[in-house]
C-alpha cells in the first residue's frame, strides 16, 4: 500500500497565516484577524485526518467465461467494506485485462463505504479470442478532508478469467490447393504406385489389380501391361506463426493486431488442409515455445483449438522473455519433418523474418508465407514502412518464396489474388 | 491519528479557544500584549504565511490510474520513424545524427524501389540516387543526393511560409516520391530472370500488392516438389520454378518434365 500527501490543503494554511500577519502590521486591524480564524480551522480539519487503511473483500462475477469472439460479457464487481471504519472518500479502478476493452460502462466506481457495507457496479467487455486474467482492483482511498491518499491493490476471492476458444470451422474453405498439390490429400511424389495420376506402365504381374491393367494397350496390342500411377502421400505442413514482440503491429489503435491475424489466419488454415487430408502441427516463432507436432485426427484438432486461442505464445499481447532468435531458430529446424512444408504468418515488417524464410526454404521446406498487413500512410513514417514491407515481399517473391499480401478483405480473397499470380 | 498529531491538534484547538476566550471576556492570560509582541507575530504569521502561499504552487498530487478501459496499444510500423522526424527540428549533434540516419534509410529505400521496381542494378541505382536524377520532384532530389542539387529559386520564400520545417517537408515529398516509383515500367509474368513487377497500373505500394510471377511447377504434377526431395538443400530450385530454365532454355515455366 502506498501513501501520499495531496497538498490540497497548503493554500488555506498560507491564507490564514497571511491574514494575521496583515491584521497586525496594517495597524491592528481586528476584522481582518477574525477573517484568518476561518482559515485555522479548516487547516486544523485538513491536518486531523490520517491516510485510511482500507480493508475490502473483492467479488467478481462473469456473465459467460467462455464466450464467442465479439461477445459483449457483463462483468459485476462487488466490494466491501470489511474494516472497522468507514470509507469516506473511496475509487475503485477495477483491473481489467490488456487484451480486453471496455464496450459499455466504466471500470471505476467512487462511493463511501461504512463498515460492513458493500457496494457492486458493472460494466461490459468485448470477448477476443484467448485466456484473459483479471488483475487486481486498485482501491484508492483519501480521509474526509482529502488531504491524504493510500492506494492499495486486492485482489477478487477467486481469480477470474475469461477463455474465448473459438471453435474451428469445420471446412474453412481456403483455396490452398496449390500450396501443396492439386490432388486432395497429398504431395504427388515421383514413386508409381497406386494414385489418381498416370506415372508409367509396366508389365502385368500376377495379382496386379484388375481395374489397373491398361486396357487400352491391351486391345491394341495384345499385351498385358499394368498402369503406374502417382503414388500420393499425405503432405505435413505446419503453420508457423511469427510472435515476437516486433510482430505486434496494427494499423490502428484498437483494430486485431498482426499476431492475432496471423493466429486467425491459422485456425482458418488447419480445417482446410486437414480436410484435405494432410498432417498439420502449429508452431511460434517467439520468446514463448510452442510446438505441436503436425498430426491429424479429433484429438489433435480439440488440442489446435486450444492451443491457437489460449496458448501465451500466440496471446494477444506480448509476452514477456528473453527471446534469442538464433537458437530459436535452431530447435525448430530440428523438430521440423524432413518433408514438411511451412506456412509462415508474418507481418513482415523487419528484415530478420525474411532471412528465417528464406534459410527454412533453402533447407528443404516449401515455404509459403501469409502476411497480414498492419502498415498505414497517413504520415511519412507509416508510409515509407509501407514500401519496405512491399519491397520485402518482392524481395522474397523473387527468390521463389510464395506471398499471400492479406490486407483489409477476407483472407480466401487474399489467397484466391495471389494464386492467381502463381502461374500454374 | 498518530500521538504527535493528536497532541498538537489539541494545543491548536487550545489555541484557538484561549484566543476566542480572550476576545470574548476581555482578558488576555498572562500575555503582555505590548506594540513589540504583536509586531513580531504579525511579522512572522506574514513570513509563514508567504512560505505556505508559496508551498501551493508544487503541484497537486494524486495517483495516476492509467486506461483500464483500453486495450494494449501496440505500435504502427514506422512509428519511430516518425518520432524521429519530429524530434530533429532543431540543430544540435544528436539531431543531425538523427537526420543524417534518416536520409539513409530514405536513400537504402529509393535505391531499392529502384532496383526492383525499374528493374535496375544496383550500381546504377546508387548512381541515380546520388545525382538526384530518379525523380522529377526537386526537394526529393536534393534531399537523397550526393553534394548539392539546385532547388528551384521559389523554395526559400516557400519555406518562410510553411509550418513544417524544410527537413520535414523534404522528407515527406522524398517518400511520395519513392511510392511513385516504379509506375512506368514494364510489366513482368513471362518467366523473365528479374525482379517482379506490379500488374497494377499504378505501381502503388499499397494493398493491391505487386503479383510475383514465380511460375511454380507445383500445380501441374508436383514435378518440381519431388525434386525437392532428392535436391533438398540445394538452392538453384531447378524444376521446381520454371524461370530459371526459362532463361537457359527458353522453355516456358510450369511446363511438367
Amino acid at each position: 500500500m502506498r501513501r501520499l500527501e495531496t497538498n490540497r490543503w497548503t493554500g488555506v494554511a498560507g491564507l490564514a497565516l497571511l491574514a494575521v500577519g496583515l491584521a497586525v502590521v496594517l495597524g491592528r486591524r481586528p476584522a481582518i484577524l477574525l477573517a484568518g480564524v476561518f482559515g485555522v480551522a479548516y487547516a486544523a480539519y485538513a491536518r486531523s485526518g490520517d491516510a485510511p487503511d482500507p480493508s475490502l473483500r473483492v467479488e467478481r462475477d462473469l456473465a459467460d467465461a467462455t464466450p464467442d469472439p465479439d461477445d459483449e460479457v457483463r462483468v459485476t464487481v462487488r466490494v466491501t467494506n470489511e474494516g472497522e471504519r468507514p470509507l469516506f472518500d473511496l475509487r475503485l479502478v477495477d483491473g481489467v485485462p490488456s487484451g480486453l476493452a471496455v464496450v459499455e460502462g466504466s471500470p471505476r466506481h467512487a462511493t463511501a463505504l461504512r463498515p460492513d457495507k458493500s457496494v457492486a457496479f458493472d460494466y461490459a467487455v468485448g470477448a477476443v479470442r484467448g485466456a484473459h486474467e483479471w488483475e487486481p482492483l486498485h482501491a484508492i482511498a483519501r480521509d474526509p478532508s482529502g488531504a491524504r491518499e493510500s492506494v492499495s491493490t486486492v485482489g477478487s476471492v477467486e481469480p477470474t478469467e475469461l477463455r474465448c476458444t473459438p471453435e474451428l470451422s469445420a471446412t474453412a474453405d481456403l483455396p490452398l490447393r496449390g500450396l501443396t498439390s492439386r490432388y486432395a490429400g497429398g504431395i504427388a511424389t515421383d514413386v508409381g504406385g497406386s494414385g489418381i495420376e498416370f506415372h508409367s506402365t509396366r508389365e502385368y504381374r500376377h495379382g496386379d489389380p484388375l481395374k489397373r491393367v491398361d486396357w487400352n494397350r491391351l486391345a491394341r496390342t495384345g499385351e498385358l501391361a499394368t498402369l503406374d500411377l502417382r503414388e500420393e502421400r499425405a503432405a505435413t505442413i505446419v503453420l508457423l506463426i511469427d510472435a515476437r514482440e516486433g510482430a505486434y503491429l496494427t494499423a490502428e489503435a484498437g483494430e486485431a493486431n498482426a499476431v492475432e491475424r496471423s493466429v486467425e489466419a491459422a485456425a482458418l488454415a488447419f480445417p482446410t488442409l486437414v480436410g484435405g487430408g494432410d498432417r498439420v502441427g502449429i508452431a511460434a516463432f517467439g520468446p514463448e515455445d510452442l510446438w505441436l507436432a503436425p498430426g491429424a485426427g479429433n484429438d489433435h484438432r480439440a488440442r489446435v483449438r486450444e492451443t491457437l486461442a489460449t496458448h501465451p505464445a500466440v496471446s494477444p499481447t506480448p509476452t514477456e522473455g528473453r527471446f534469442f532468435p538464433a537458437l530459436q531458430f535452431r530447435r525448430l529446424r530440428k523438430r521440423l519433418p524432413a518433408d514438411a512444408q511451412v506456412l509462415l504468418f508474418s507481418p513482415l515488417c523487419d528484415d530478420y523474418v525474411g532471412t528465417v524464410a528464406e534459410r527454412l526454404d533453402a533447407h528443404g521446406h516449401l515455404v509459403t508465407v501469409v502476411s497480414p498487413d498492419p502498415t498505414g500512410d497517413d504520415s511519412p513514417g507509416h508510409q515509407l514502412a509501407r514500401i519496405e514491407r512491399a519491397l520485402r515481399l518482392a524481395e522474397l517473391r523473387r527468390t521463389g518464396i510464395r506471398v499471400v499480401d492479406w490486407s483489409d478483405e477476407s483472407l480466401a480473397a487474399a489467397i484466391t489474388e495471389a494464386a492467381g499470380r502463381w502461374s500454374a | 491519528m498518530s500521538s504527535l498529531r493528536g497532541a498538537s491538534v489539541a494545543a491548536g484547538i487550545a489555541a484557538v479557544v484561549l484566543g476566542i476566550g480572550s476576545v470574548v471576556t476581555g482578558r488576555t492570560f498572562g500575555f503582555r500584549l505590548d506594540y513589540l509582541f504583536v509586531t513580531l507575530i504579525g511579522v512572522l504569521a506574514l513570513l509563514q504565511g508567504i512560505r505556505y502561499v508559496a508551498r501551493r504552487r508544487r503541484e497537486i498530487r494524486f495517483t495516476e490510474t492509467g486506461d483500464p478501459e483500453l486495450r494494449y496499444e501496440v505500435p504502427t510500423p514506422g512509428d519511430d520513424f516518425d518520432r524521429d522526424l519530429a524530434t530533429s527540428r532543431s540543430l544540435s549533434s544528436r539531431t543531425v545524427k538523427r537526420r543524417r540516419a534518416i536520409r539513409e534509410r530514405l536513400r537504402e529505400a529509393a535505391i531499392e524501389a529502384l532496383a526492383v521496381r525499374e528493374n535496375r542494378d544496383r550500381t546504377a541505382a546508387e548512381r541515380l540516387v546520388a545525382q538526384g536524377e530518379w525523380t522529377d520532384d526537386p526537394y526529393a532530389a536534393a534531399l537523397l543526393a550526393e553534394g548539392s542539387v539546385s532547388l528551384p529559386p521559389t523554395a526559400w520564400l516557400r519555406n518562410l511560409f510553411r509550418r513544417k520545417s524544410q527537413f520535414a517537408h523534404d522528407v515527406s515529398r522524398a517518400v511520395d516520391a519513392i511510392e511513385a516509383l516504379g509506375a512506368g515500367r514494364a510489366a513482368d509474368g513471362d518467366g523473365r530472370l528479374g525482379p517482379s513487377a506490379d500488374s497494377d497500373d499504378d505501381g502503388r505500394f499499397g494493398p493491391s500488392a505487386d503479383s510475383d510471377g514465380d511460375g511454380r511447377g507445383g500445380d501441374t504434377g508436383g514435378t518440381g516438389t519431388d525434386r525437392r526431395d532428392s535436391l533438398a538443400g540445394l538452392r538453384g530450385r531447378i524444376g521446381r520454378d520454371g524461370r530459371e530454365s526459362d532463361a537457359s532454355t527458353g522453355t516456358p515455366p510450369g511446363e511438367s518434365r
